[in-house]
């Protein structure tokens, strides 16, 4: 057993965990933030990406106590006060939501290209975006969404 | 075009999006654990072999184990099948397929249940594997099923085939291939279920349809059918993948046996392994045609397997038959298909199904006939192609709204066929060739009159604060049908969207609407919807003292008075009405089904082929669907480049592999590629939005015709930069690599 300590979308928690145990376990189980979901479990899909110190990351691949100290934001905890982020109203927007399954994670791995790349062009947010697995939208309007956001962000 | 409406026709954002976006909304996969055990499944080492006995003793002695289900635990039915009951939930006697259930251990921890799976000592007398249709129909090939190993055959014939031949003067005659594919929904199949005090189940799972999910059910758990309360709704991707049951039977049997809520969640790896795929398929066809462009023959066998288990089988092979000739007219005709089962991979429903595998054919060879005769493809294609009132091939009559010729004559507008020379020109190396290819498909809406009925029934609720709730079982995977039944509710009683509430997916609360698939929602529940809502109006007119004719619906209520008025005048049960709809069937009747309705479509690819690696990439494609009056355009869109995507995945990449050893090689997204961003071509849609007469609105079904015609023109694209036939799928680096090195001439077009 471990204890780790760490900022979750804000808020300072802590938990006891297995060695072994997985970040999207913890997540997911312990802290019911079902919105990072699973589909590979192999680093293959991205439907688990979460933002670790502002970088998009497999939580899948993440070992739990790999967040000891670290500052992690889920798909819970972009929306402030009711009001929902600038990508995740760029995905209604723009019809990039179908099953949505890969949602989450898409919109976490946005949010790392734009934290990093406020401006970045089609071919950037193909390449940012290409790792995350979509089979429902085809990715036109999940690239537009991307675009929108940033646009909107920026003015 | 939009201005007699209020809701239809508007871009509006999915009504479960804010949800989906924000991470809180809950698939059955997501739903809070408390007390509950965890299932880890037992599947054989082999594909093919009797059962002798099943060791569960070293399972049993791990600490955490509280039981293994088996075969014996089934209260009920041990059997499943959407067409027939062939399919065990656990494996009594032969295991027919890897993916096959032989035990389930339950512990109180997935860890737990996962290492003492492997422990259970399962013995078993291979038999011999047959793995292709050819060899399970081949003479004196081992049996799968008692009854052998034939699951259907199906033909028809019209004329002189072998006259009309002899009287072409051109004729090809080619053989494709086509692969299995994998559905690669994202949300691999999981769930949970808890037994009723008093017997029965309720279960939460995601499901195409619910309802049959809980009939089967009643009858595995031998308990009355609303002793199971099914959950079905909602899907992370479903693509006709999720429309049989997935692990409910095993789950409800498991619940029952043990006393206690159980769940089981699937890896990627055990997703791939049990889940049905598209179905492979061989095709011979021969077309025969006048120097003029007349067709005059065609020729089709059909070869293809369901699998270990009849599945959808049966209805994709009459599926496949029904499209066989495209929307082509043929004065002769001759089709048949088999379809053998096999040790392989289970088959069935996926999005187009049939549909999919000899498009690819048809449009490849119409190509291929036209290049024969020295004619244009388009101008070939619409002189030959079904037209309002007109039998079709096979001698039926669809629906008047018949838009072959119109799609086909849209297409020749679009910027990249008209400018197909300088797309050609435009490659920016000397190795890498350009070129466009197209296609055309019709899609039948619905199951057709093959093997079910197929209806739907939906009702309305008027509430007391003037909002409605509308209810149907129809599950949403993602296609977005919840929103696009609102949207017809909310214009039939001219509210504003918001006022709409929708509720689906919950066997026993809802009224039956039948499976979610076959592109038929927005059509058949569309209309059920709105029978509901016009009885609704009807009460409310006669509550007015006018009748429906006068009553002017306005933004917040009738006549002037808001709808929480009209719930107070309204008689209790006068409140609530259920509306029904029907397909209409064709008067003919043949071996496989056919449709009366049919969705149009038509696509151009532009096409780049890198020379030196054999690469194939599509930079461009636009799609014009003529599926009736569009409901909500950016669903719409959502469909057709998702279809659009997912039939380049299926033309260029996508081969689920079961080569010699069934277990297959294929175990996750590591070996099978389906389309990431950066593969995506620029996608554009143009609706023909001409009205399906017969439709809610006009509209008919878009779900599945934007899947079916990208391999034929990508492939037909291919052949246009290289000259290179391609008839097999997915169209190989290395075969397309070996036929540009063999063929070195044609490249320099
Ligand atoms: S679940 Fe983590 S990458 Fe697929
Ligand atoms: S919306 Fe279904 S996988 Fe992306």
């Amino acid at each position: 057993m471990l204890h780790i300590r760490f900022n979750l979308n804000g808020k300072d928690v802590d938990a006891d965990i297995h060695e072994g145990t997985r970040a999207i376990d913890l997540l997911r189980d312990t802290f019911e933030l079902t919105g990072t979901k699973e589909s590979c479990g192999q680093g293959e899909c991205g439907s688990c990406t979460i933002l670790l110190d502002d970088e998009a990351i497999h939580s899948c691949l993440l070992l739990a106590a790999q967040m000891e100290g670290c500052r992690v934001v889920t798909i819970e905890g972009l929306e402030k006060e009711g009001e929902l982020d600038a990508l995740q109203q760029a995905f209604l927007d723009a019809g990039a939501i179908q099953c949505g399954y890969c949602t989450p994670g898409m919109i976490m791995a946005a949010k790392g290209l734009l934290l990093h790349n406020p401006a970045p062009t089609a071919e950037e947010i193909r390449d940012a975006m290409a790792g995350n697995l979509c089979r429902c939208t085809g990715y036109k309007k999940i690239g537009e969404a991307v675009s929108l956001a940033a646009d909107r962000q920026r003015n | 075009m939009t201005g007699e409406f209020t809701s239809i026709g508007k871009r509006v954002p999915r009504s479960d999006g804010r949800q989906k976006a924000t991470g809180a909304f809950r698939y059955m996969t997501d739903i809070p654990r408390e007390d509950r055990l965890y299932g880890a499944l037992v599947h054989p080492r082999c594909s093919h072999a009797l059962v002798d006995g099943i060791d569960v003793s070293g399972a049993l002695a791990c600490p955490g184990v509280v039981r293994v289900v088996t075969a014996k635990d089934v209260p009920g039915l041990n059997r499943h099948g959407l067409i027939w009951k062939d399919q065990p939930v656990f494996c009594d006697r032969v295991v027919r397929y890897s993916g096959d259930t032989l035990a389930d251990v339950i512990a109180v921890t997935p860890e737990i249940a996962l290492r003492a799976a492997a422990l259970v000592r399962v013995s078993l007398s291979p038999l011999p594997e047959v793995l292709t249709p050819e060899e399970a129909l081949a003479q004196g090939a081992p049996a799968i099923h008692d009854g052998g190993n034939l699951a259907a055959e199906y033909s028809f014939a019209k004329g002189d085939v072998a006259d009309a031949f002899s009287r072409s003067d051109v004729i090809v005659e080619e053989t494709f291939l086509t692969p299995y594919q994998e559905h690669a929904y994202l949300e691999t199949e999981g769930g949970a279920a808890r037994p009723l005090p008093g017997g029965g189940v309720e279960i939460w799972e995601g499901c195409q349809n619910g309802i049959r999910a809980a009939r089967d059910l009643a009858l595995i758990l031998n308990v009355p059918e609303e002793r199971v309360i099914v959950h079905s709704h909602p899907l992370g991707g479903g693509f006709g993948g999720k429309d049989d049951l997935t692990l409910q039977g095993i789950l409800a049997v498991c619940a029952h046996a043990c006393g206690k809520p159980v769940q089981i969640d699937f890896s990627r790896e055990e997703s791939f392994l049990v889940s049905p795929k598209r179905m492979p398929m061989k095709i011979r066809m021969k077309m025969g045609a006048t120097w003029e462009g007349k067709l005059l023959a065609i020729s089709v066998h059909l070869l293809g397997t369901c699998g270990a288990y009849a599945c959808y089988g049966p209805a994709i092979m009459s599926l496949a038959l029904e499209h066989a000739c495209g929307f082509y007219l043929f004065p002769h005709v001759e089709v048949a298909g088999e379809l053998g089962y096999t040790n392989n991979s289970l088959v069935s429903a996926f999005r187009g199904f049939g549909n999919v595998q000899v498009n690819f054919a048809v449009e490849s060879m119409m190509d291929m006939v036209a290049e024969k005769l020295g004619m244009d493809p388009v101008a070939f294609r619409r002189m030959n192609a079904l037209r309002p009132g007109v039998r079709t091939s096979y001698g039926y009559l669809t629906s008047p709204s018949v838009y072959a010729d119109g799609v086909l004559g849209k297409l020749e507008e679009t910027e990249l066929w008209r400018d197909r020379e300088s797309f050609r020109q435009s490659a920016p190396k000397p190795w890498l060739k350009r070129g466009v290819g197209m296609a055309a498909c019709f899609q039948g809406v619905g199951l057709g009159n093959h093997c079910f009925p197929d209806s739907a029934r939906a009702r309305v609720d008027l509430r007391e604060d003037g909002t409605f709730l509308i209810a149907f079982s129809n599950e949403d995977m993602g296609q977005g049908n919840v929103t696009t039944l609102q949207m017809m509710a909310a214009e039939s009683l001219k509210v504003p969207l918001s006022r709409i509430e929708a509720v689906c997916g919950i066997s026993g609360q809802v009224p039956e609407s039948g499976a979610t698939t076959a592109s038929k929602t927005t059509y058949l529940t569309g209309k059920a919807v709105l029978g509901a809502t016009e009885k609704l109006l009807a009460a409310a007119g006669k509550a007015l003292g006018c009748g429906r004719d006068d009553l002017v619906l306005d933004d917040g209520g009738a006549n002037g008075r808001p709808w929480s008025e009209i719930y107070a005048l309204l008689p209790p049960g006068e409140r609530s009405w259920e509306g029904s709809s029907e397909f209409q069937y064709v008067e003919e009747r043949y071996d496989f089904g056919v449709h009366y309705v049919y969705a149009y479509l038509s696509q151009v690819a532009g096409v780049e082929v890198n020379t030196l690696t054999g690469e194939v990439r599509v930079l461009k494609t636009e799609m014009i669907p003529a599926s009736g009056r569009v409901i909500n355009p950016l669903g719409f869109e959502g469909q057709c480049e998702g279809g659009a995507v997912m039939g380049m995945g299926y033309a260029l990449h996508e081969d689920f592999s079961v080569p010699g050893n069934p277990r297959g090689i294929t175990r996750n997204f590591q070996t099978y590629l389906i389309p990431t961003m950066a593969d995506m071509p620029d996608i554009a849609v143009t609706a023909m939005e001409e009205s399906e007469v017969t439709g809610p609105f006009g509209a008919s079904g878009i779900g599945e015709s934007v899947a079916v015609t990208g391999s034929a023109a990508i492939m037909n694209g291919v052949f246009d930069a290289v000259g290179i036939r391609i008839r097999e799928l997915p169209c190989s680096r290395e075969t397309l690599l070996r036929e540009i090195n063999g063929n070195n001439k044609k490249t320099e077009r």
